[in-house]
């Protein structure tokens, strides 16, 4: 394990290091703030070098950043795992929903990016990691309570707090700052890291959802097909379902389980239609 | 007098505004409807998250009930059949087989009729304009929600026969986060047998179905989750208690809904090992929201805003044991189940 000095992010400051070392280097930036930093201070050398400075920028920029990422939503998403670093944001991808495809349609700020020249903070943020998950879904539903029950388990409150905001209002106001910190920047210098500026957050590698949870799955799964037919869009729940890809290995959790279940396969089938 | 005048004309635009949304909602009564009695068959184009996508649907009303299939057409052939209330999911690429029941409360659409009241306070449903789909001449609704606390619809329903032809999910700021049209569709008298058998057996794959629920003590039915903290218009309206497959662990779902948007509760002891749930997350119209409650992992999901499902998923209290304690550990504590 290489450590990492000063030297290092100065040699990939310069573009000195290559493949793996690149590959640590920027894995560690991503995570220590120090190092992050000193990344920063680079930067804000070699544009004040460079005349490229814009006349201000507020000294916890990348902390707004982290900040507002940290408070939005991850998004998951499936695809194969984790995306070469050189993979591009254009990448072609295969026939099927590939993790790198998808990030084409999605703002992220990859490894390339960081290792563009820019004016003042870095931002720390790393291409979404993305698995495959199993769907490990069957639930026959006893309903346990009644509606006088049920009633007595909820507090209405009779006025939410902010159900007075008017709609057109932005839902998340840490984005908003952090966009417009970036326009202001950017008024001053062209070579800001673009923010990204659609509010999708970004799953960094080291997020636990960079591995798809397969008990959320689990949810996810339950929660479309438990309503499907009772709301507004009837099959769309179903066709979310079938559009998106599963792992090409299932995930049975002990081979007694598994054996149990295809035995019951040939009885399971014409048992379908009599279950309630 | 002029006081008079304008009291009136509100009272009349506050009519028309009645009018307007009966309309609306007598229309989509309509399309529930026909959804459910129509035989029609038709190619579908989806979009979200930029990823746009095609399948099949088939549907069926007869002496026997419904049957519904679709089938994906872009990439792997996975199929959903639906047999009434019976769900089997085809997944090639996994090789397995799901079965599952859906939901029996039955179609929502029924009960809107004259619930308007029932929305009133959340959503505004008009009737918007026209259009064309599939080559149908086809009616525009909106719904728009009142509140950042739910997304809002637009449905475009056909005006002769009033199949749903198009429906967008709408954002916050107005954005579409998801959209379903169907490219091409027919309604027809009967739809032959073969279009409605799935295209593999499935007879190689793993099969997985519904579990038995767990039935076990009489300490299961005494603890029950509640929710301290819910936005105006949603309320719990079912509780089950559910057995994960390969687990002996129960999970409690709860279901909140202001009648149109259906937020799903799962609280579940955390199994040691198990990689926690904490924090928003998104995935295509759904939002997420996991948080940890002591011994249990609680995750929030929803097609509403994330504001939403984090404002469940924080107002979760801890539920009321009725029974001497002794029973309790048998709720809280994890079972060395299959570990998924």
């Amino acid at each position: 394990m290489t450590t990492f000095t000063d030297e290092s992010v100065s040699a990939l400051f310069d573009g000195e290091l290559n493949g793996d070392e690149k590959q640590q280097m920027l894995d560690r930036l991503c995570k220590d703030d120090s190092l992050r930093h000193r990344w920063e201070r680079y930067h804000l050398i070699s544009d004040v070098f460079g005349r490229q400075l814009p006349v201000s920028i507020p000294a916890d920029f990348s902390k707004k950043v982290m900040q507002a990422i940290a408070n939005e939503p991850a998004i998951i998403s499936f695809g194969i795992a984790a995306p070469k670093p050189n993979t591009s944001a254009n990448s072609n991808g295969a026939d099927r929903y590939s993790g790198s495809r998808w990030l084409g349609k999605v703002a992220v700020l990859n490894r390339d990016m960081l290792m563009k020249k820019a004016s003042g903070a870095a931002i720390a943020a790393s291409v979404a990691a993305i698995a495959l998950i199993s769907y490990q879904v069957g639930l026959l539903q006893q309903p346990l309570l009644q509606q006088p029950e049920l009633a007595a388990l909820s507090t209405q409150t009779s006025e939410s707090p902010m159900a007075s905001t008017p709609r057109g209002q932005m839902l998340n106001p840490p984005l908003e700052l952090l966009s417009q910190g970036a326009m202001q920047a950017s008024n001053k210098s062209s070579t800001l890291i673009p923010v990204p500026t659609t509010s999708v957050p970004i799953a960094t590698v080291d997020s636990p959802y960079a591995q798809i949870n397969p008990q959320l799955h689990k949810y996810i799964l339950n929660h479309n097909q438990h309503f499907s037919g009772t709301r507004i869009q009837g099959l769309i729940p179903y066709a979310r379902i079938i559009a998106t890809p599963t792992p090409t290995e299932q995930i049975p959790s002990t081979p007694f389980n598994n054996a149990s279940q295809l035995n019951s396969q040939t009885s399971g089938q014409s048992n379908l239609i009599g279950q309630q | 007098m002029i006081r008079g005048g304008v009291v009136f004309s509100i009272m009349l635009a506050s009519a028309q505004v009645g009018a307007d949304s009966a309309s609306a909602l007598s229309y989509l009564k309509q399309m529930g409807l026909a959804l459910q009695t129509l035989n029609y068959h038709g190619t579908i184009v989806y979009s979200h998250e930029g990823e746009v996508g095609s399948m099949q649907v088939i549907h069926q009303s007869g002496p026997g009930g419904e049957i519904e299939r679709l089938v994906h057409l872009s990439g792997e052939p996975r199929e959903i059949i639906r047999t009434n209330d019976v769900v089997t999911c085809y997944l090639p690429d996994s090789r397995s087989v799901l079965v599952a029941n859906r939901n029996l409360n039955g179609h929502m659409l029924a009960k809107l009729s004259a619930d308007y009241e029932l929305f009133s306070n959340v959503y505004t449903f008009t009737v918007a304009g026209e259009g064309r789909i599939a080559g149908k001449r086809a009616r525009l609704i909106s719904v728009e929600p009142k509140d950042q606390y739910r997304y809002g619809y637009r449905l475009w329903l056909g005006v002769d026969a009033a199949l749903l032809l198009k429906s967008e999910l709408i954002g916050p700021r107005g954005n579409v986060l998801e959209q379903f049209m169907f490219a091409q569709v027919e309604i027809v008298d009967f739809i032959p047998d073969a279009m409605l058998k799935p295209a593999m057996s499935g007879e190689s794959f793993a099969w997985y179905r519904d579990k038995s629920p767990d039935t076990g003590g009489a300490a299961i039915q005494l603890a029950h989750w509640g929710v301290s903290q819910l936005p105006v218009g949603f309320k719990l309206t079912e509780y089950t208690r559910q057995h994960m497959p390969n687990t002996d662990v129960s999970t409690d779902h709860l279901v909140i809904s202001d009648g149109l948007a259906f937020i799903s509760v799962y609280i579940e002891p955390i199994k040691p090992g198990s990689q926690p749930i904490v924090g928003p997350l998104r995935m295509g119209a759904l939002n997420i929201h996991g948080a940890l409650l002591g011994d249990f992992q609680v995750t929030v999901v929803g097609e509403v805003p994330p504001t939403t499902v984090k404002m469940i998923a924080e107002s979760i209290v801890a539920p009321k044991i009725d029974v001497p304690k002794l029973d309790a550990p048998k709720i809280s504590a994890p079972k060395m189940g299959g570990g998924g």
